[in-house]
């Protein structure tokens, strides 16, 4: 018989796979090549302005998906949504980001209330910062990664659990 | 049709829970909305999901971050902003918005024209966000920004919340 850890680890493991899947997904709708998890790399943070996009999780499961790159490779995002025409202006890349980011996650929280069959995530509209050195931590919860690189940039999708419930009266 | 107002609910929070630890503390004004905010020297983003949904984005200076791990730590003074202290802030913030979820279900269910409605309101576990030059976007549409003095510092509370 299963210990409630287990079966933690075991559901933790479903809800990555299937956001994992989710944006190999996206990313194929978005530069028409499929792509796979690589081997972990960094992005160099000295010669480029990160770049973060956090998506809240709550519900059954809560936590954060959090997808970073740099500000340099969200930028080949946006002009790749945007059918590789140039951005109008340089506040369009939020515009796009938030988007694709909303088709990832979006697709990801389908993907995982259609494998529990009911509402077991809800999820928050993304956010998105850019900064130097820039610095994201969720206290209090264990996070896994899954490494991409391909020909719009590098991409590392960064999905962290709590076991406690942040809602709870 | 709603008849309250979510700025005073944030308000009504900010003033309690700054009370309880015993920090000085002001409601200064609203500013005008950008879909774009510049951020503070520390920031903590909490994601809000349910009946309604958006970001809540709190944005404070790194002294108001040690005054108010200070309280909650209970010690004198705070050397680094280490693992520990984020987590005490992080804690702070989701009390903040359980806490405002809450006032906000008791106010829909008592002040909603169409009748009494049960809200489903979740938040998600606060993330702790700072860096040099920080741009940052909590949705495609503007913000509101609510500005509060804290021990003398400056406080932002940016939200963005949708009724779905």
């Amino acid at each position: 018989m299963e210990d409630s850890t287990e079966v933690a680890v075991n559901k933790f493991d479903v809800l990555f796979n299937l956001a994992k899947k989710s944006f190999e997904e996206i990313m194929v709708e978005v530069t028409g090549e499929a792509i796979d998890a690589q081997p972990e790399f960094s992005i160099a943070p000295e010669d480029r302005l990160s770049l973060s996009i956090i998506i809240g999780l709550s519900g059954n499961t809560n936590g954060r998906i959090l997808l970073n790159t740099s500000v340099e490779y969200g930028q080949n995002i946006a002009v790749a949504m945007n059918f590789g025409d140039p951005l109008d202006n340089e506040d369009d890349l939020h515009v796009y980001l938030a988007e694709f980011a909303n088709m990832f996650c979006g697709r990801a929280a389908t993907h995982i209330n259609n494998e529990f069959g009911k509402r077991e995530i809800w999820i928050s509209p993304p956010a998105i910062f850019s900064a130097k050195d820039l610095d994201i931590i969720t206290p209090n919860v264990s996070s896994v990664r899954a490494y991409y690189e391909c020909p719009l940039g590098k991409f590392i999708v960064d999905m962290g659990f709590s076991e406690n419930s942040y809602d709870d009266f | 049709m709603t008849t309250f107002s979510l700025n005073d609910i944030f308000v009504q929070v900010f003033n309690d829970l700054f009370s309880y630890i015993d920090i000085n503390h002001k409601f200064m004004c609203e500013v005008p909305s950008s879909s774009l905010n510049s951020t503070e020297e520390v920031n903590t983003l909490v994601g809000i999901s349910g009946d309604m949904e958006g970001n809540v984005m709190f944005g404070y200076t790194d002294k108001t971050a040690r005054t108010i791990a200070s309280k909650l730590l209970g010690t004198d003074k705070i050397d680094d902003i280490d693992i520990y202290v984020k987590s005490a802030l992080a804690d702070f913030y989701s009390e903040f918005c359980k806490q405002f979820t809450y006032k906000l279900k008791v106010e829909t269910a008592f002040n909603v024209s169409s009748g009494e409605k049960k809200y489903i309101l979740l938040s998600s576990n606060p993330t702790y966000i700072s860096g040099e030059d920080m741009f940052g976007a909590i949705s495609k549409v503007p913000s509101k920004k609510l500005f509060f003095k804290v021990d003398g510092e400056k406080f932002g509370i940016a939200y963005s919340l949708e009724q779905k």
